[in-house]
């Protein structure tokens, strides 16, 4: 049994594949915090809640600890994937998980973004043992990772810029508050919250670092503090907006030379072709997705769908249709195809990269391909190749040139893409895909395809 | 100013007597704890003041539906 490659902090257990099946292995060091977890009846609570994945326990283990086989997730995403709302509704839940804990004299021992995940509009906690047993007067462990991890990005894209969300991927445990006090406008200071817990937070850790190691400081925090400091980090981040807005993408559909009757046949037609595919799919990725229109097609028929785009204010319009609608098969995320999320932490194996979660069932490659091709240069043989690695089985367009999109895209630069064609298109899929079915979208001069990896 | 916040945090530590040690692998930050404690101290207070008046307005409320 050897921990998965992102398990490796906690003394107190780790996660573990075992012929595909996914466990938990609790050291005799955890055991305290599962066995209050459970006997104080919060883990039932929580699961109920959907707060907390859910596990049978699959007995004791010589040593004195036990083995845990917790509920597998559709799919895991890393939180420099997740848009502002959501990012904002994972730190909502962590505040809600410790004052529930606090309530059972359990307190969480860490508050790292990476052990939420989301069930569509849901957010839960995936690692049950993060609960510990509380003593009254001990402090939150985890009140700097909180802010690290949570509060200081939140503050930086609703305060500073949206695109700041990939600091994310640069500092793995969160933001420096350092940092993030060096970068939110002055202003910042003036609002109470985050005056607290970002500006004066990072200059304590700057003097907290000065003391005599030889006589560490003790400290004490009593429950009513605790509840105190919770409320306060829970309204500061009710305080902290942002309104999708001023994007390129965010009103795509309404910018497009589709008309309304072009739409809905492509969406008839992308629905046939989901239909022929057996089996039937489970997890299908929706890359270039915008807000997504096309991969609610998936997730309807019941397929896990991830709706990938790089635009944040698309990303935040469809994650704010999958709360509005309680969507359980829906997750919109962020990513850049021109630099997917590689795999990084320690040993660069800690967190998977895009292609480490893949291959879906099926990708959707809906008005993607002209952008790469065109926009960012990338030769036809090379995108195939990447979606060939991404999916089984793959629903492509092609764009041609005739079209106005297209022409858009050529109208300010020399046209460099000779062998942009639908021939082009056509021999860069064969060496990785067998054409299933090939069908135009009816009012357009677009093509879709229905490929299977060879 | 920096050195202000280390004769305040000095002093906040000295004036706590009761020690307490947290159950953590994470590293928690010896800054951190120090503005944890201080934060809780005045957040607790307000947390404690505003939860009454909550209950008092409930209480109130009720009455009045009576």
């Amino acid at each position: 049994m050897s921990p998965h490659p992102a398990s490796f902090r906690d003394p107190d257990g780790f996660v573990y594949n075992e012929a595909g099946t996914l466990y938990r292995y609790v050291a005799p060091s955890g055991k305290a915090g599962l066995e209050r977890l459970v006997s104080s009846g919060l883990y039932d609570t929580l699961v109920e809640a959907g707060l907390l994945v859910g596990h049978i326990d699959r007995g004791p283990t010589e040593e004195g600890g036990c083995v845990l086989q917790p509920e597998r997730l559709p799919f895991i995403a890393h939180p420099y994937e997740w848009c502002f709302g959501q990012l904002k509704a994972a730190a909502k839940t962590t505040l809600a998980l410790q004052r529930s804990a606090l309530a059972h004299n359990l307190s969480l021992k860490d508050a790292s973004a990476f052990n939420i995940a989301f069930r569509g509009a849901r957010p839960l906690l995936f690692d049950t043992l993060s609960f510990a047993p509380y003593h009254e007067g001990e402090p939150w462990a985890a009140y700097r990772q909180f802010c690290q991890h949570f509060l200081a990005p939140l503050a930086l894209m609703s305060r500073c810029d949206i695109r700041l969300a990939g600091l994310l991927r640069t500092y793995l445990d969160g933001i420096p508050l350092d940092l993030a006090s060096r970068l939110l406008p002055r202003s910042t200071r003036l609002s109470p919250g985050l005056a607290m817990h970002i500006h004066l937070h990072a200059k304590a850790q700057q003097a907290g670092g000065e003391g005599d190691v030889a006589k560490p400081r003790t400290v004490t925090v009593s429950k009513n503090g605790m509840l105190g400091l919770l409320d306060s980090l829970e309204s500061t981040i009710d305080s902290l907006r942002w309104e999708p807005e001023g994007t390129v993408w965010a009103d795509y559909y309404e910018a497009t030379n589709y008309t309304d009757a072009a739409l809905l046949a492509k969406e008839q037609l992308v629905g046939e072709l989901l239909d022929a595919i057996t089996p039937r799919p489970t997890l299908v990725w929706d890359l270039g997705a915008n807000t997504g229109r096309f991969s609610r097609l998936a997730s309807q028929r019941g397929a896990f769908t991830v709706a990938w785009d790089f635009d944040p204010a698309a990303v935040e319009l469809g994650w704010r249709d999958v709360i509005q609608h309680d969507e359980r098969n829906l997750l919109p995320l962020t990513l850049d195809l021109m630099n997917p999320s590689p795999r990084c932490g320690w040993a660069e194996t800690e967190r998977e990269s895009l292609l480490d979660r893949g291959p879906a069932d099926v990708v959707l490659a809906l008005a993607l391909v002209h952008h790469l091709a065109l926009a960012n240069n990338t030769p036809l043989p090379r995108i195939l190749a990447f979606l060939a690695k991404a999916g089984r089985q793959v629903i492509v367009e092609f764009v041609p040139k005739s079209d106005s999109q297209v022409k858009r895209l050529l109208a300010h630069r020399p046209d460099i893409f000779p062998s942009y064609t639908q021939d082009g298109f056509e021999s860069a899929l064969e060496p990785h895909f067998n054409c299933l079915r090939r069908a135009p979208v009816p009012g357009t001069e677009r093509i879709l395809y229905l490929l299977k990896g060879k | 100013m920096s050195r202000f916040f280390i004769v305040f945090f000095a002093v906040i530590a000295a004036i706590d007597s009761s020690a307490k040690a947290s159950y953590a692998y994470l590293d928690p930050g010896a800054g951190s704890q120090l503005i944890q404690m201080t934060l809780a101290g005045a957040l607790g207070l307000i947390f404690a003041l505003k939860t009454t008046f909550q209950r008092f307005l409930q209480v109130a409320r009720a009455r009045r539906s009576k």
